[in-house]
């Protein structure tokens, strides 16, 4: 089965959490853009999530065979919430062969 | 009309762009300077008549894009003449703090879009995220267009076509 990780943003599927500052990470309290779902909702939807600093991904090298960033601020930039997710990070993560779609297009596969 | 959303079309897949930093911030003012929006600034008076609203966007939102087309689209329809529009982009923001020069009070910016409502140059309200765009659909009356299924589609047209 693959390893997919998402990345996103707004949340085009599960409500990702990522470039949140980490004042709103509640149970309760954040609600993601798109759906209007709180973390506890999203859940119990049978959503998981990893709660993180985005500079430095806890995972290890070469485990994901697909990344997803979708509607994400900038990579490898700053913005008003902190640093953005950075491209050195998300190619460290995927294997050899997995790949990096970004709004819905391919735009990094490991040699 | 995709104006604004061939904004984040281009910068999400063109390669001679999608690497430049600043082009998104570029391209989204000369867009702004051809639509019903004006390109609000801190400093800048705020209309003393009728109600005004002040929208904060990402060019990296795709949601937020397709909102800006969604409301441009609905505001010429109905030449709503008694409200202004003005816009940002939240990349002028480099820090939280800088959100206090275009919203009043302590409100800390988290999502996007951002939107406040001031009525006869009196500042009225201010929401945030998913909550923003409810409003604003509504205040527009854009409900037939599915803002978040239109993004969320194309996403996953361009996923499927590869």
């Amino acid at each position: 089965m693959a390893f997919q990780i998402n990345l996103g943003g707004e949340g085009e599927i599960s409500g990702v959490l990522n470039q949140q500052g980490r004042w709103v990470v509640t149970a309760f309290g954040w609600r993601s853009s798109q759906t209007g779902e709180s973390i506890a909702e999203l859940v119990r939807s049978r959503h998981d999530f990893l709660i993180a600093d985005n500079v430095a991904l806890p995972l290890p090298d070469r485990v994901a065979d697909e990344v997803i960033t979708n509607n994400i601020p900038p990579v490898d930039s700053i913005t008003w919430l902190g640093p953005t997710v950075q491209s050195s990070e998300i190619r460290r993560i995927l294997k050899s062969g997995g790949r990096w779609i970004h709004n819905g297009v391919v735009r990094f596969i490991k040699p | 009309m995709t104006t604004f959303f061939d904004l984040f079309v281009a910068h999400s897949s063109d390669p001679d762009v999608r690497d430049d930093p600043t082009w998104a911030d570029r391209r989204f003012l000369e867009l702004v300077a051809t639509s019903p929006f004006h390109p609000w600034r801190p400093g800048e008076p705020v209309a003393a008549k009728g109600e005004r609203i002040l929208i904060g966007v990402a060019t990296w939102s795709g949601y937020d894009m397709r909102l800006l087309d969604a409301i441009a689209e609905a505001y010429l329809q109905t030449q709503v003449d008694f409200t202004t529009i003005d816009v940002f982009n939240v990349a002028d923001c480099g820090t939280s703090n800088d959100f206090a020069c275009y919203y009043p009070g302590p409100i800390q910016i988290t999502q996007t879009p951002t939107a406040g409502l001031w009525k006869e140059g009196q500042f009225d309200s201010f929401l945030q995220g998913q909550a923003a765009r409810q409003e604003l659909i509504r205040f527009f009356d854009v409900g037939s267009v599915e803002i978040v299924g239109f993004v969320n589609d194309w996403i996953k047209g361009r996923a499927l076509a590869q």
